[in-house]
C-alpha cells in the first residue's frame, strides 16, 4: 500500500478520529488501500490479530459511525474512481471512494443522474451512502439509496469477499445497505441512474400558517403528484436565514414550501396545479421558476440553511426524526413547544413529502445550563417522535450517537434478531465495533402475541420443537391471516396480513392503488413477497422489497417480530425485513406487511407488440426507452413467440399522448401496435404454460443488457423461457437445473441462527431457487 | 485569528483541496488542518509534527470559498506560519531597487523554475518609468504593475499587457512598484511583507483611474494590505477601491476584442483569482478566439509560488490531474492570467509532451487588439 498507505504518526491519528460530529476518538493505525484486494488483506490480516476495524468515507456522517476507539481506521477513499458509466442500461460502476457529486457530474452528460442527493452529497462517498442508505430532497420521488445499489462487491470481517446482487435467493446485499459498516466493506458499487426529467419548475410557496403548508403537501401528494423534491422550512428556520443572508423569504411566513417539479414533457408539468394547490391550501405568495439560474436562486436559501444556522449560534446538534407523513405538522408543533419550553431555538427543515424532519437546536457549548436544556429538549423530541409512530433516524443512522435511543423504538426481540443478524456476518464482533446495535443482552420477555400471527408462531415452535418440516406456503394458519387492518390515506401506506389476495386487496383500495400483482391470480401479499420475484410493474415502482416499509414476522422459535414501521424512510436499526422478503419462507413466515401505496392513476393504457425475434425486440426496447419511458415494458419468450407488453399510466392526457408517440415510433419501424383492453397477461401466461410443460418452473434473474439478449438467446437452448424488462430480465428453467453457487457463509448463518432445527420450507434449502 | 472551534467538520472542503485530492490524506486536507491547529493549541500535538500538514497546505483558498461557515483555514495556516524572517528575505525587492534580471534567471532555469522552451522574451527597461500612450486622446490613465513573476521571468507578457491596453485607449505608467509581499507573507514572513507594502504604497502615483495587474496572486495581494497594515488602512483602501486585474477591467470599461483570431483556446483559472474577476477573462477569449471551457479549469495547477520546489510530489500530482482536464478539450493554447500558473502548466505541459502551448491571456488579446 505504500509508505503513506498505513500511518500510526500521530498527525495521521488525529485525522482520523473524528467525522461530522463532535465527539472524537484516537484510532492506533490507518491503513488506506489502494484497491479491493488490499482492502481484503488488510481485513485478514487485522482478523487474525484480532484488531477491531472501523471503515471511513469522507468522514462526513452525523451520527458518530466512522470513529473508532483504539482500532484501526480503514480508509476508502483512494478507491475513487468510476469504473463504467452504461448509459443504455442506465447503470454505473463506481468504487466506494468516489464523491456522491462526483458521480452526479460525470453521468450528467448523458442526460441522468443518481437520485440520492444528500446534502453532504459533494464529499460524502458513495460507499459511505450505501453503508448509511442515505437520504436526500430527491428521495421522496425516486427513493433511498438502498433502492439505487444493484449490485456490490464487499469484503467481509474475515477478509472473505463476496459479489452480492438484490437479485439474491437471500439478499445480503439489502441487508448490507444502511448496515453502518458492521456487516461488510464496500469495494465496489453498481447503481441504478434514472433519466433526468426534461423540464423543471420550482416553486417557493410562503404561508402565514404551518398547518396550511402541510395541508398543500398532502393534498399535493394526494393529487397523485410526486414532486422531485418537496422541502419544509419552519418559521423559525426562515426568520435565521432571513436575517444572516437576506434570501428574500417573506419575513411574516410561519413556513415556506420548497417544491420541484419534473416532467419529461413541458405540457406534463403540474406546474398550475400545484400551485393552485397551494394558494387554496392559504399561501400568501407563490412564485415559480423554471429557467435554471432562477430556479437555483430560489433553492439558495434552503441550501444555505445549515450555514446560516451554524453562523446564527456556536453549535448545532441536527437530529433525524421521522414521522408517518400524515403526523408531520403535529410533529413540528411539538418541537416546537419542546424548544419553547427548555428556551432552546430549534429551527426545522424538513422533507415534507417523507414525513422527514430535522430539527436543529441551537446552543452554546460553553454554557453548561444551555447545553443541559439542549439535551432536554432532544429528549422531548425523541419521545414525540417515536408518540406518533415514527422513527429516530430516517437519514443520519444510529453509529454511535442513537445506539441507546435504538431500545426505546424497538422490541428486544428486533434487537436480539439483529443481533443474530450482526453475528451471521461478524461472529467474532470487530468490524465497526460499538455502532449500531446497543451493548448488552436485550431482555425478551416472552409473552404471547395475541391473534392469528401469534397463533402462526406458536404452530412453529411446536414444529421446531419436534423437528418436523414446515411447507409455509400451505400452513393452516396463514388462512386466519386475511385482515387488510388499516389503510391510511393520509399516509399511503396500508397493514395487510399475508393471507390477502392482491385482487381483493386492489379492490378493497379504492383510490389508492398498490401496483403488484403477483405470479398468479389468487397470489396473496404473503406469497408476493416471500417470492420477491421480478413483474411488469418493477419496471417503473422498482422492487417489490423496496414498496415495503414494514414487516410481521413469526420465527421458529415461536416469536413474532415487527420489523420497520409505516414511515418512508427508516434506517434505525438493520433493515432485517430483507432477510425475509423474497427468501421464500425459509427464515421466517410473514405474517402482515405495511405496504407503501401510490394514488391510483387516471387512465392507463395497455399495447401488445409481436416482434419477430429477440433481435427485433431489444431495439424496439431501446428505441421506447429513447423517448419518453413508459410505465410497463415487459417481454416474454419462449422459444416458438416473443412478446412485448407496453403500459402507461397517468392522466387520461398524459396515458393519450404518451401511447400516440410510442405507436408512432413502433409503427415507423414497421410494427403492428395491438391495443388492449385490460392489462395483458402475457408473462402470467407463460408460466403457467411452463409449469404444465415442465411440471414446475425454476426462476433465475439473468444480468442481461438489451444489447446480449439477442445472442443468450441463440446460445439459450429449447429448454429456456425469457421474462422481464429492462434492468430486470429473468430466465425461465425446468425445475432442477443447477445453477446457483453454494449459499454465502452469512447466508448459511443467517440460517442456523433464525431456523436451527432446519424445519421451514426445508425443500427450498438455503440460497436455492 | 479564526475560530478552529467553529469547525463543524462537514468536510466540504475535501471536495475543492488540491493537496488533498493528490493524496487523499486527511491531514492534508482543510478539515485535518484545523484539526491539528486545535490539537497543537491545546498541547496535545507537538510543533514539530504540524510543519508538514502546514507545509503541504498551498494557501489556494479554495477551502475558504465552500466553507459554509466562512473559516478561512487558509488564513489559519499562515497565521500559524509566522515566523521572524531569515535575512534572505530582505533581498525581496522594494520600489527602486532591482535583481540582477540575469541573475534571477538563471536560477530560475536552475531550479527548473522556468521550462526550456519559454523565453521570457524582452526587457524590463522598456516598461520602467514610461507612460506609453495611445495615438489619439487617452481614455484613462491607469497604472500597471506587472509583478515580480512577469518582470524576471515572463516579461513578455507584460509587454503583452501594456500594448493590449494602450490599444484599448489608456495611458499606461508602468508602477515603479518592488515586490507585493505575497511570497514572504506566504512564507510566514509578515513583517517583511508590511515593509514591502508599505513602501509600495508610498511610491503609488495620484491621479489614476485604474490600477491594473494581470497576475492574480499579486491582485489577491495588493487586495490585502488594509488587513496588512492596518494603520494605513484609509490610504490602503483608497489603493484597492482602483486595483483591477486586467480583464475585468476591458470588459467594465466596454473595450471589448474587435476581432477574434481562428485559434482554439482554454483558459487555466488561477486560485487566488477573485471571485468576481472569473468570468472576464472567459468572456474577452471567447470573443478573441474560439473558446472552450476545459474540464476543471479552476483546478489547482499545483504551483503556488515555490511549492512545486517544496512539496515536489504533491505538485506534481496536481498537475497531472489538471493537465489530464486540460488536454481533453482539443485546445492549442491554454491562457491564464498569472504567470507562476504559467510556468508551472508550462513545466507539466513539457515533461508530458502535450500539444499545447502555454500562455497569457494578454498574450492572446494583443494578437486582437493590436
Amino acid at each position: 500500500m505504500g509508505r503513506d498507505g498505513f500511518r500510526t504518526a500521530l498527525p495521521d491519528r488525529l485525522t482520523y478520529a473524528y467525522d461530522a460530529t463532535g465527539p472524537t476518538s484516537l484510532p492506533e493505525a490507518v491503513a488506506l488501500p489502494r484497491d479491493a484486494d488490499q482492502v481484503a488483506q488488510v481485513l485478514r490480516v487485522a482478523h487474525r490479530c484480532g484488531v477491531p476495524v472501523t471503515p471511513r468515507g469522507a468522514g462526513s456522517n452525523l451520527s458518530g459511525g466512522s470513529i473508532t476507539d483504539g482500532g484501526l481506521v480503514l480508509g476508502l477513499a483512494r478507491l475513487n474512481r468510476i469504473l463504467k458509466v452504461d448509459p443504455g442500461e442506465r447503470r454505473a460502476v463506481v468504487q466506494p471512494g468516489v464523491a456522491n457529486l462526483d458521480l452526479q457530474e460525470a453521468v450528467r452528460l448523458h442526460g441522468l443522474m443518481f437520485a440520492p442527493d444528500p446534502a453532504s452529497h459533494r464529499v460524502s462517498t458513495l460507499g459511505g451512502n450505501a453503508a448509511e442508505n442515505a437520504g436526500g430532497p430527491h428521495c421522496l420521488r425516486y427513493g433511498v439509496t438502498a433502492q439505487h445499489v444493484l449490485a456490490a462487491e464487499v469484503v467481509l470481517a474475515d477478509g472473505q469477499a463476496l459479489r452480492l446482487s438484490r437479485d439474491d435467493p437471500c439478499d445480503l446485499l439489502g441487508l448490507c445497505l444502511g448496515s453502518e459498516g458492521t456487516l461488510a466493506v464496500f469495494t465496489e458499487l453498481t447503481v441504478r441512474l434514472v433519466p433526468q426529467p426534461r423540464h423543471l419548475a420550482t416553486l417557493l410557496a410562503a404561508f402565514a400558517h404551518l398547518d396550511d403548508a402541510a395541508t398543500a403537501v398532502a393534498r399535493t401528494v394526494a393529487a397523485g403528484v410526486l414532486p422531485e423534491a418537496m422541502e419544509l422550512m419552519d418559521g423559525v428556520a426562515v426568520g435565521i436565514v432571513e436575517e444572516v443572508m437576506a434570501a428574500g423569504f417573506p419575513a411574516t411566513a410561519d413556513a415556506v414550501l420548497l417544491i420541484e417539479l419534473g416532467a419529461a414533457d413541458r405540457r406534463e408539468l403540474p406546474l398550475e396545479q400545484v400551485m393552485a394547490i397551494c394558494r387554496e391550501a392559504g399561501a400568501a405568495q407563490v412564485v415559480a421558476e423554471e429557467e435554471a439560474a432562477r430556479r437555483e436562486a430560489l433553492w439558495a436559501g434552503r441550501r444555505s440553511a445549515y450555514a446560516c444556522f451554524g453562523k446564527a449560534s456556536p453549535a448545532v446538534v441536527i437530529q433525524d426524526v421521522t414521522v408517518p407523513r400524515d403526523r408531520l405538522p403535529e410533529m413540528i408543533q411539538r418541537v416546537r413547544r419542546a424548544g419553547e419550553r427548555h428556551g432552546i431555538t430549534v429551527p426545522i427543515l424538513a422533507h415534507a413529502g417523507d414525513g422527514n424532519l430535522h430539527p436543529n437546536l441551537l446552543y452554546d457549548p460553553t454554557d453548561t445550563g444551555g447545553v443541559q436544556r439542549m439535551h432536554a429538549v432532544e429528549e422531548e423530541i425523541v419521545a414525540a417522535c417515536l408518540a406518533l409512530g415514527g422513527t429516530i433516524t430516517g437519514e443520519h443512522g444510529v453509529g454511535t450517537h442513537k445506539r441507546e435511543a435504538l431500545r426505546r423504538q424497538l422490541a428486544p426481540a428486533v434487537l436480539t434478531a439483529m443481533g443474530r443478524l450482526k453475528q451471521a456476518f461478524d461472529p467474532a464482533g470487530r468490524l465497526n465495533p460499538g455502532k449500531l446495535l446497543p451493548d448488552g443482552e436485550e431482555q425478551v420477555t416472552d409473552a404471547s402475541v395475541q391473534g392469528p400471527a401469534g397463533a402462526l408462531a406458536r404452530a412453529l415452535a411446536r414444529a421446531a420443537e419436534g423437528g418436523e418440516p414446515v411447507r409455509v406456503g400451505i400452513l393452516p394458519e396463514l388462512a386466519a391471516l386475511d385482515a387488510v387492518r388499516e389503510v391510511s390515506a393520509g399516509n399511503l401506506t396500508a397493514v395487510v396480513e399475508a393471507g390477502v389476495s392482491l385482487a381483493r386487496l386492489d379492490r378493497e383500495l379504492d383510490s389508492l392503488f398498490f401496483p403488484f400483482r403477483g405470479a398468479r391470480e389468487s397470489a396473496t401479499v404473503g406469497e408476493l413477497l416471500a417470492r420477491g420475484e421480478s413483474e411488469p410493474a418493477c419496471y417503473r415502482y422498482g422492487a417489490v422489497a423496496d414498496a415495503v416499509l414494514g414487516l410481521e414476522v413469526a420465527t421458529a422459535d415461536g416469536r413474532v417480530l415487527r420489523l420497520g414501521g409505516a414511515v418512508m424512510k427508516d434506517v434505525a436499526g438493520y433493515a432485517l425485513s430483507r432477510a425475509f422478503l423474497g427468501s421464500r419462507g425459509t427464515l421466517g413466515v410473514i405474517t402482515a406487511a405495511t405496504l407503501r401505496l401510490w394514488p391510483r392513476a387516471g387512465a392507463m393504457r395497455w399495447m401488445e407488440i409481436l416482434p419477430a425475434d429477440l433481435a427485433q425486440a431489444a431495439e424496439l426496447m431501446e428505441e421506447l426507452r429513447a423517448g419518453e419511458d413508459p410505465d410497463r415494458l415487459e417481454l416474454t419468450w419462449d422459444t416458438a413467440q416473443v412478446r412485448l407488453l407496453l403500459g402507461f399510466e397517468g392522466s387520461a392526457e398524459s396515458v393519450r399522448r404518451r401511447g400516440e408517440e410510442a405507436r408512432g415510433r413502433l409503427e415507423r419501424r414497421g410494427m403492428a401496435v395491438q391495443p388492449a383492453g385490460e392489462e395483458p397477461q402475457a408473462w402470467r401466461r407463460l408460466v403457467d404454460a411452463l409449469e404444465q410443460r415442465w411440471g414446475g418452473v425454476c426462476r433465475r434473474p439473468l444480468d442481461l443488457s438489451l444489447a446480449e439478449l439477442a445472442v443468450w438467446g441463440a446460445r439459450a437452448g429449447s429448454q429456456v423461457a425469457l421474462l422481464g424488462h429492462p434492468g430486470g430480465f429473468v430466465g425461465l428453467y425446468p425445475p432442477g437445473e443447477r445453477r446457483n453457487a453454494p449459499p454465502p457463509e452469512p447466508a448459511r448463518r443467517l440460517k442456523a441462527a433464525f431456523d436451527p432445527r432446519g424445519i421451514l420450507n426445508p425443500h427450498l434449502g438455503v440460497g436455492r431457487w | 485569528m479564526v475560530d478552529q472551534e467553529r469547525c463543524a467538520r462537514c468536510g466540504f472542503c475535501l471536495s475543492v483541496c488540491p493537496s488533498y485530492a493528490a493524496t487523499d490524506l486527511e491531514r492534508h486536507a482543510p478539515r485535518g488542518r484545523l484539526f491539528l491547529l486545535r490539537e497543537a493549541r491545546a498541547g496535545r500535538l507537538a510543533s514539530a509534527q504540524l510543519a508538514e500538514p502546514l507545509d503541504t497546505c498551498l494557501r489556494c483558498g479554495r477551502c475558504r470559498e465552500v466553507c459554509p461557515l466562512d473559516l478561512a483555514v487558509d488564513k489559519a495556516v499562515l497565521d500559524r506560519l509566522e515566523r521572524p524572517a531569515d535575512p534572505l528575505w530582505r533581498l525581496l525587492p522594494g520600489p527602486g531597487t532591482r535583481l540582477p534580471g540575469g541573475l534571477v534567471r538563471g536560477a530560475a532555469r536552475l531550479t527548473g523554475a522556468i521550462p526550456p522552451g519559454m523565453p521570457p522574451g524582452g526587457a524590463r527597461r522598456l516598461l520602467e518609468g514610461v507612460v506609453r500612450r495611445p495615438s489619439g486622446k487617452a481614455r484613462w490613465r491607469v497604472g500597471y504593475f506587472p509583478g515580480c513573476v512577469h518582470e524576471y521571468l515572463l516579461p513578455r507578457a507584460a509587454l503583452a499587457t501594456v500594448r493590449v491596453l494602450v490599444a484599448a485607449g489608456a495611458a499606461v505608467e508602468v508602477l515603479p512598484w518592488g515586490c507585493c509581499g505575497l511570497p514572504a507573507r506566504s512564507a510566514g514572513h509578515r513583517e517583511v511583507a508590511r515593509r514591502l507594502a508599505r513602501a509600495n504604497l508610498a511610491s503609488l502615483p495620484s491621479g489614476l483611474d485604474a490600477l491594473i495587474t494581470d497576475c492574480a496572486s499579486c491582485a489577491a495581494a495588493l487586495l490585502e494590505y488594509p488587513e496588512l497594515l492596518p494603520e494605513e488602512r484609509h490610504s490602503a483602501g483608497k489603493m484597492v477601491a482602483l486595483v483591477r486585474e486586467l480583464s475585468a477591467f476591458l470588459t467594465e470599461a466596454g473595450a471589448l476584442p474587435p476581432t477574434r483570431i481562428g485559434r482554439k483556446v482554454t483558459y487555466h483559472q488561477p486560485c487566488h483569482l477573485e471571485a468576481a474577476w472569473r468570468a472576464s477573462p472567459r468572456q474577452l477569449l471567447d470573443a478573441a478566439a474560439l473558446f472552450r471551457e476545459a474540464p476543471g479549469a479552476e483546478r489547482c495547477c499545483g504551483g503556488a509560488g515555490t511549492y512545486f520546489l517544496r512539496q515536489p510530489a504533491i505538485s506534481r500530482r496536481i498537475l497531472e490531474e489538471k493537465l489530464g482536464g486540460l488536454a481533453a478539450v482539443g485546445a492549442e493554447v491554454v491562457a491564464t492570467n498569472c504567470p507562476s500558473c504559467a510556468l508551472q502548466l508550462a513545466r507539466g505541459v513539457r515533461r508530458a509532451g502535450l500539444p499545447f502551448a502555454v500562455t497569457s491571456v494578454s498574450e492572446v488579446l494583443a494578437e486582437v487588439y493590436g
